[in-house]
């Protein structure tokens, strides 16, 4: 069994080669999963090498710290909290296989991890079938914690959710011509659809919509088109490549209207591709920099990893083990693991992140919570919890937004 | 005698493999390793199919995984909105399979090498897009949940659930090697040496080409089913990129046109990366890296490798001993 610890206090298990037990199944025959005994054990199960590896690392970064703190801290009753981590690739199957190692071989309390929605959603019935707590992270597609959702709850913001706070910020602003421009995958045309009936609500009009393909390398028609339309302002649903994409043409053809870009150009490949382009946009984000402790969580996160522009990424892996770490407190749980019964134990985390549905994490603004109860397993509330930044020096970096001059003609 | 060798040749490897196979559960003790050769098994089915079609046949379809996505969505759709039986649900959707591989095939195969596999592709492309975007009918993004099979109130366990799917590959590799054996693989294998040849000779080209698209379309639906079955979720990944690199993995590192090709690629395409996953941020390297020496050292994969082995072994067993003379050899 290869076991690392590093020079931090996290101790991160390596998976043990168990592939051998499968190919001599003798060897296999005495690979049984034995909790008992060992560290509290939680699984990290992300992509960190795919698509949306961006947003895998840094929530794993902001998951180590919270680990680190408790562990520097003595542990919860004395016990160490050790961490499982795989690599889901951004493949559902690869990742729902990962997510029944943690539950079965690994023996871990609960499942942190899922920002793509599709290796999100892959986890969920092995949530469901092993009974163990899964906390997924910014996985967006609305229907992911749609009731009966035994055991899994989401801790980022829903695609709706962003919407709704992109129509609200418009109709606020006192846009009149709203042009929406989004690409051809699902959390494009989804966020698209519910932005416009939001501002359908708020009763602003789309004066044009136009879809691209994601891998298409010439949007000038549909730029083109977009300006024909005289809008007053633009938003984008891109992801990282093609959002860049549709910022340099913009930059190109010399629109310079006010534009919104999704909650994708928080990821740094879209505002590195982009460059001066990217400048003055705003994105929908969950991180309040004027808190005095999500400030400290940036110096920390800087200390340990690098600096790191303030977006919702990191934010949730802290978050999301706060929760966990809280819940382990339980006395129930407690109660559970003294026993050494696994299964109770899991149930008790579910139970007790549900009674402590009201936490106060480092997302929304200061005194929003999040909104966890017993029919509801999705965190985030509508009120509150987004917080607009902009995009400054050349994509670099992420600062908060000037609404005064964020103004239709400006 | 020749029949019975045939017969033999047929039903040895697969009654072997259903032996050991049967094994398996009362081998291992975690149900995380049940499923990794749960899912060896559905990866066999699926690329059987393919091996038929491609390794046989000399047809190469990039749509399969469209076909196993279809068969998925097929089977949940008519289990959980049509409320229909398992035992209804499940011929239907491959009826569907066999369907939608008929009206797609008649203009399809006309095609042939990279146009074939462009147009099969685009099949593919077209059912992620479908399955993405009709939220209302296939769940979107966030796909459908998968009902428990029952039978007579009694809810399928793991590892009842592995026997089957065990079994239904087992049936599938004696159906593929009674094909290989008999006048219809060496029909196939003449559409892949020379279809023009193949046709002077009295073969029904595209009779062929599309009874063997049928065939491995279906498999692929069957395939698709007990994944949804097995993850008891579908979505629309299940028609998606990483389905179709696994599907050419397994052809690459099994070998195509053998027997049991699928299998092998099968169990190291599922199994490597959970031992990869040892080495962290280096895992996707290694296992490119271990692709690329496949390709390189081993082009006719595990299956190739498996033969020159055993010739090995038995040209040294043959081989004299230095200084041994054999019966009537004179020693100079």
């Amino acid at each position: 069994m290869n076991k690392t610890t590093n020079q931090d206090p996290v101790v991160v298990r390596n998976p043990t080669p168990s592939w051998r037990a499968i190919l001599l199944c003798v060897l296999a025959s005495m690979g049984s999963a034995a909790w008992a005994g060992t560290p509290l054990r939680v699984c990290y199960v992300d992509d960190r090498s795919g698509v949306a590896a961006d947003t895998g690392i840094q929530s794993f970064n902001g998951f180590q710290i919270a680990v680190s703190e408790i562990n520097d801290a003595g542990g919860i009753n004395g016990q160490k909290v050790e961490v499982v981590s795989y690599d889901g690739k951004t493949d559902p199957q690869l990742t729902a296989t990962f997510a029944s190692r943690c539950a079965e071989d690994d023996g871990a309390l609960a499942i942190v991890g899922g920002n793509p929605s599709a290796p999100a959603a892959a986890m969920i019935p092995v949530a469901s079938e092993y009974e163990i707590p899964y906390l997924m992270l910014s996985a967006g597609t609305d229907n992911l914690t749609d009731m009966p959702a035994p055991f899994h709850f989401r801790v980022g913001p829903r695609n709706a959710q962003d919407a709704a706070a992109i129509a609200e910020l418009i109709a606020r602003q006192g846009f009149k011509r709203v042009a929406l421009i989004n690409n051809s995958l699902p959390f494009g045309t989804d966020s698209a659809h519910a932005t416009e009936a939001a501002l359908k609500t708020s009763g602003v009009p789309v004066v044009i919509q136009q879809t691209y393909d994601i891998n298409a390398t010439d949007l000038s028609p549909q730029i083109g088109r977009l300006r024909s339309a005289n809008p007053d302002v633009i938003v984008v649903f891109p992801y990282a490549a093609d959002g860049a994409r549709v910022l340099r043409t913009l930059q190109q053809q010399g629109i310079s209207l006010p534009r919104i870009v999704a909650r994708s150009a928080l990821l740094n490949t879209l505002r590195e591709l982009a460059g001066d382009a990217s400048d003055g946009v705003l994105v929908p984000n969950t991180v309040d920099m004027q808190r005095p402790d999500v400030k400290k969580f940036f110096d920390s996160y800087k200390t340990r990893f690098g600096e790191a522009q303030p977006t919702m990424y990191p934010v949730l892996g802290y978050d999301a083990a706060k929760m966990f770490l809280q819940a382990i407190a339980d006395p129930a749980v407690q109660k559970a693991l003294a026993a050494d019964e696994l299964a109770d134990a899991r149930v008790a985390i579910r139970d007790a992140l549900i009674r402590n549905g009201n936490y106060q994490g480092l997302q929304g603004h200061a005194g929003a919570t999040y909104q966890f109860g017993p029919d509801r397993h999705h965190g985030p509330p509508d009120q509150n919890w987004f917080v607009f930044v902009q995009v400054a020096d050349k994509g670099k970096h992420l600062v908060a937004a000037d609404l005064a001059t964020f103004k239709p003609g400006s | 005698m020749k029949s019975l060798n045939t017969a033999r040749s047929m039903l040895a490897g697969p009654a072997l493999i259903l032996l050991v196979g049967a094994l398996v559960p009362l081998l291992l003790t975690s149900g995380f390793h049940l499923r990794l050769v749960t899912i060896i098994c559905i990866y066999t089915i699926l690329c059987t199919g393919f091996n038929l079609l491609y390794g046989y046949a000399g047809q190469i379809s990039m749509g399969q995984q469209g076909f196993f996505a279809l068969g998925a969505y097929a089977f949940t759709l008519l289990m959980s909105a049509g409320n229909w039986s398992f035992w209804s649900a499940l011929p239907a959707a491959l009826l569907i399979c066999a369907g939608v591989a008929l009206l797609i095939g008649i203009p399809l195969l006309r095609l042939r090498s990279h146009y074939l596999a462009m147009a099969t592709l685009c099949f593919g492309l077209v059912f992620a897009g479908i399955a993405s975007r009709w939220i209302e009918f296939t769940g979107g993004t966030a796909g459908m949940m998968v009902p428990s099979v029952k039978f007579s109130g009694h809810i399928v366990s793991r590892t009842e659930l592995y026997y089957a799917i065990l079994l239904i590959m087992v049936l599938v590799l004696v159906m593929q090697n009674f094909i290989v054996s008999t006048h219809m693989g060496r029909a196939l294998m003449s559409l892949r040496g020379d279809e023009t040849a193949a046709q002077s000779l009295g073969v029904n080209v595209t009779a062929w080409k599309l009874r063997i698209f049928i065939l491995s379309s279906v498999l692929a639906g069957l395939a698709g089913i007990a994944s949804a079955v097995v993850n008891r979720q579908v979505n629309p990944s299940f028609s998606e990129f990483p389905i179709l690199v696994s599907i050419l993995t397994i052809a690459v590192v099994g070998g195509l046109g053998t027997r049991y090709g699928a299998l092998l690629g099968a169990c190291v395409v599922v199994i490597a990366p959970q031992g990869l996953a040892a080495f962290g941020e280096s895992e996707t390297i290694i296992y490119g890296v271990c692709l690329l020496l496949f390709l390189m050292f081993m082009p006719h994969g595990l299956s190739g490798l498996i033969p020159k082995l055993f010739g090995r072994i038995r040209r040294k067993a043959a081989s004299p001993a230095p200084g041994v003379v054999k019966a009537g050899e004179i020693k100079p």
